[in-house]
């Protein structure tokens, strides 16, 4: 079972960091399997029925939007047809049209589902969808699912029905045209499953969000149970002749392969990267939002650089080991383990355009760093800041705060830039430039107001004034006056 | 000086802009009415041209017997017939649009009320980088 969570946590962190990678290539997948279906049922015209030109396709599909899949699957579908028959064409023309004006129009993000469920169909694993649909989708997928089962149901009986079209004399256009419209809409187990699928959709819907226990669990099986119900119903009503054990077998095999996709898909947040771009009066700013994933990993790899910060005049070991350390931690920010449970969050890691101040400081303090003190364990896990940036940044305060305890502050721009204080950083820089070099016996104290004189404490005993002490320096005087007028006296 | 917290909220904007924001921005730019009016509309020409497309397929699957009785039929009521048929089917297609888009403008004003008030955040801060600049 721990595995199979290592498996899960490793296959989203793979999603994360290579999504950009991943959704074309499921693209191309997914179309290729959508044009070889097509091809493999259909290859009535044999100049475009050809692997290569479908990998074309598939490969064009991959970087455009979803939507042109299944423009291109329609138009392979109609040439197909009109190579058969141009009533055939004429048919099922009018029937992507019906399904164009009334449906996807309005809900244009469905047309995935309306692709694969004549793809489950084919692949004779139809009872998988509604189960999933009624768990990931809402109530209103019905009639993306509806309308992918006329457009399977229609082609299944222009395949059906290609061989009496084939013998019918090419004059009688109307008797083709009736013909065929006749298998389409007398199909009752279209109605059937448009029935049963639409209702497990519902069914399901409702009882995975409803407040029980195991309510996932609960409604995939309620869900296949009302699925198989109705299909054996309809088939005892309307003899659709289908096969008990294909949907007794189906729809076990459904809740199995739903339970797999549960597992290691749903309840799950798969936040994607995502990169935006935008500008203010400084900086274009390019931004590569990476999520964090929650680990829960026996092995910790936390990378620590070094305890304490000494002082010394060897940076070039000490930066070089920053910088690689910013380095990796940058490529692997995904994967980078702060604690044991870090909270799920959005990090955003920007890397800026031109060449800035902060960005030279950076460089800078990685260069100039003592050591590179303080570990990532003194990372804050909860706020989204710039990768790169962050990482050479943040080992700048941790420097910075090292170095205060040692009083010895090395003061780089990149402190005051990453100081989560942002409001305090530049004073904080400037007394720290200040007071560089100044040792008050330990006594060097930074202050927020912009104070930058000398420390008005030193000297002072605890609790004591400013006027009482001038009192106590003349009486010192005095006393000390005293003392050597008696002296004189005494050797006189 | 780059402040993160200005840099965390526009990220965040600029994420939603390129997303779901493209949509809801236009739906921002109309009133409530104004919205579902138009898509309305738009359903019924949808609605007519497919009763339309409807209409004529079942006239030329039984084209045979429609043109031997076009004499011997009443057009009227036939024609009557047509017309229910038609208001039936492309009200009920409105309702279904008008329901369907009222939800939408809904959750579209939502999700733009939550972009305005990050709106005036980073004006907010940007006010205070300015103050803390002068000081």
């Amino acid at each position: 079972m721990i595995k199979l969570l290592e498996i899960r946590e490793y296959l989203r962190r793979f999603y994360s960091k290579y999504e950009l990678y991943i959704v074309p290539a499921g693209k191309f997948i997914i179309a290729l399997l959508v044009f070889l279906l097509i091809n493999g049922n259909l290859g009535y015209m044999e100049k475009i029925a050809k692997v290569p030109l479908m990998f074309v396709l598939a490969l064009a599909c991959s970087f455009l939007p979803v939507s042109f899949i299944l423009f291109f699957a329609a138009a392979l579908i109609l040439l197909h047809t009109y190579a058969l028959s141009m009533e055939v064409a004429a048919v099922v023309g009018i029937v992507f049209v019906l399904i164009f004006l009334l449906y996807l129009r309005m809900s244009p993000k469905e047309v995935l589902i309306t692709m694969l469920t004549p793809v489950a169909f084919a692949l004779h694993i139809p009872y998988i969808l509604p189960i999933t649909i009624g768990l990931v989708g809402s109530p209103a997928s019905v009639f993306s699912v509806g309308s992918g089962i006329v457009i399977y149901y229609t082609l299944n009986a222009v395949t059906q029905m290609s061989n009496a079209i084939d013998s019918l004399d090419s004059e009688k256009t109307a008797s083709k045209f009736r013909f065929i419209i006749d298998g389409i809409i007398q199909n009752k187990t279209m109605m059937v499953m448009i029935v049963a699928f639409a209702a497990t959709i519902i069914v399901v819907y409702f009882v995975h969000r409803m407040n029980i226990d195991h309510a996932w669990t609960v409604a995939t099986i309620v869900g296949a149970l009302t699925n198989a119900l109705i299909v054996l119903v309809g088939d005892l009503m309307f003899v659709t002749r289908a096969s008990l054990l294909g949907v007794l077998g189906g729809t076990v095999l459904a809740i199995g392969v739903v339970y797999v996709l549960k597992f290691f898909m749903f309840n799950l947040d798969y936040a994607r990267t995502e990169r935006v771009q935008f500008e203010d009066d400084e900086y274009y700013y390019y931004v590569k939002a990476v999520p964090k994933i929650t680990l829960q990993e026996t092995n910790k790899t936390v990378k620590k650089v070094s305890a304490k910060a000494p002082v010394s005049d060897k940076p070039k070991s000490g930066g070089i080991k920053a910088e690689k350390t910013a380095e990796n931690a940058t490529e692997k920010t995904a994967e980078r383990r702060v604690k044991k449970e870090s909270s799920l969050a959005g990090a955003a890691s920007a890397v800026k355009s031109n060449s800035s101040a902060a960005k030279k400081s950076a460089g800078t303090a990685a260069q100039k760093s003592t050591s590179a003190s303080g570990s990532y364990d003194s990372l804050s896990a909860n706020d989204a800041l710039l990768g790169e940036t962050r990482v050479v940044a943040e080992k700048s305060v941790d420097e910075g705060r090292v170095v205060k305890k040692a009083a010895n502050p090395v003061m780089s721009a990149s402190q005051s830039t990453s100081n989560a204080g942002a409001a305090r950083s530049t004073s904080n820089s400037r007394i720290a430039g200040d007071l560089a070099g100044r040792r008050n016996q330990g006594q060097t104290r930074v202050r927020n107001d912009g104070y930058a004189g000398p420390n008005p404490s030193v000297g002072m005993t605890n609790g004591e004034t400013i006027a009482e002490r001038i009192r106590r320096e003349r009486l010192k005087e005095a006393e000390s006056i005293d003392a050597d007028r008696l002296r004189r006296q005494n050797s006189d | 000086m780059i402040s993160e917290a200005r840099v965390k909220l526009m990220t965040r904007l600029a994420s939603y802009e390129q997303g779901e924001g493209k949509e809801n921005a236009e739906i921002g730019t109309y009133f409530r009415g104004d919205y579902i009016g138009l898509q309305v509309i738009k359903s019924v020409i949808s609605a007519t041209i497919c009763y339309g497309i409807v209409i004529a397929t079942m006239i030329l699957y039984d084209s045979e017997s429609f043109l031997s009785d076009i004499y011997k039929m009443d057009i009227v009521s036939y024609a009557k017939n047509m017309i229910i048929y038609y208001v039936i089917f492309v009200g009920g297609y409105s309702i279904i649009t008008y329901i369907l888009y009222s939800i939408r403008y809904r959750k579209a004003r939502i999700k733009l009320k939550t972009y305005f008030n990050n709106l005036r955040r980073l004006q907010a801060l940007y006010q205070k980088e300015r103050k803390d600049r002068v000081r």
